[in-house]
């Protein structure tokens, strides 16, 4: 199973040498402390131990706070989506959103003083992910950039 | 002045305490029982730009928490025990996350399904907030609500608020309509999207003179 999804055209996209993860960063930041960005990465298949899960999150995360968890559903699959924040090694406060499904798991991360500006974008993201038979890739967004 | 400074800097008083404190320019210098966490919480409060005041309410009991939030930092005066306060100075970024723990925003399986956009009293909150307990548990029991809240922010130019109740089918927040006030069912996303902006856009707002407000002026 591949899958696709659009980001916006003037993010960069890293692929990493294992060619299991895909970060795709926007460029540059307002604060220079961090960049906004989505990470795919694509790991057996999306654990179903969602206690197991979030005590090595509480354990690998400092601060690490949960904020919802809830079914999440993607081309006839069903898998978790998950909002949480934590804090860096830096004291600067993330929001992560994660979405899982199948092998894959697409990980938006943004300074949570930054995430309403980035939520509808992290919607519309997702709303173009898809799970297909064949093919595969990230594709620029022919639209807006944001 | 009864302010106790427990292992690891921790300060607790009581608000009227902390009022006279606030009040005294000279106390930071010639405190006797001094704490870095003290000082540190009357440096941030005496420039802070916005003040907020966070009531929780349950049937049985209810809490007033206060911040002050300055441009990098922010004094929380959280109060946990008998009107006490414990002093906590802290980066304005972990804003967000105090107050999504003081709500309880976490996963939870909702219970029922109420309707979008139920009706209620504009002055619902008051009921729920009333620090009669008599009255403040007739609403509870009256709306079936677990929960309520109100996050007031004042500022140089006006003062906004925003409100919410927890119950069975998880969190919602009072909006005004044309007519009437509801509560509409909100989603934890939703509610965080709603935290993360008040230590910036809600903070913002007021410092510009008031036009129209979602909520409440």
């Amino acid at each position: 199973m591949d899958t696709r999804l659009l980001v916006p055209d003037d993010w960069e996209v890293f692929e990493h040498a294992s060619g299991r993860i895909l970060a795709i960063a926007e460029r540059g930041s307002n604060s220079g402390l961090f960049r906004t960005n989505f990470a795919l990465t694509v790991d057996g298949a999306t654990s179903s131990d969602v206690v197991g899960d979030e005590q090595r999150f509480d354990e690998e995360f400092r601060a690490y706070q949960v904020i919802d968890l809830e079914p999440f559903e993607l081309d006839g699959g069903h898998g978790l989506h998950r909002l949480a924040q934590y804090v860096t090694a830096d004291a600067l406060p993330l929001t992560m959103e994660q979405w899982c499904i199948g092998p894959y798991t697409l990980t938006a991360t943004v300074e949570t003083l930054r995430y309403d500006d980035y939520a509808d974008l992290f919607e519309q993201v997702v709303n173009t992910w898809s799970l297909e038979p064949t093919g595969s890739g990230t594709d620029r967004n022919e639209g807006d950039g944001d | 002045m009864a302010i106790r400074i427990l292992d690891g800097d921790v300060v607790r008083m009581r608000l009227a305490e902390w009022d006279t404190l606030l009040a005294d320019p000279e106390y930071t210098a010639s405190a006797p029982d001094k704490s870095q966490s003290l000082t540190k919480a009357l440096e941030i409060a005496r420039r802070h730009s916005a003040k907020i005041i966070l009531e929780v309410a349950e049937r049985d009991r209810i809490s007033r928490h206060h911040g002050w939030i300055a441009a990098s930092d922010t004094l929380l005066l959280m109060e946990v025990d008998d009107c006490e306060y414990q002093v906590i100075p802290t980066s304005t970024d972990l804003v967000p996350a105090a107050l999504a723990d003081l709500l309880e925003v976490y996963p939870r399986k909702p219970s029922s399904t109420r309707p979008n956009g139920e009706s209620v009293p504009a002055d619902i909150l008051e009921d729920l907030l009333a620090q009669n307990a008599t009255r403040r548990g007739a609403a509870f029991e009256r709306h079936r609500l677990d929960r309520a809240w109100r996050l007031s922010a004042h500022g140089p130019m006006r003062a906004r608020a925003i409100g919410g109740v927890l119950g069975p089918n998880g969190h919602a927040m009072l909006a005004a309509g044309d007519q009437s006030w509801s509560l509409v069912p909100v989603s934890n996303r939703q509610l965080w999207r709603t935290l993360t902006t008040v230590p910036t856009k809600l903070v913002a707002s007021l410092s510009r003179p008031a036009v129209t407000s979602p909520v409440s002026e």
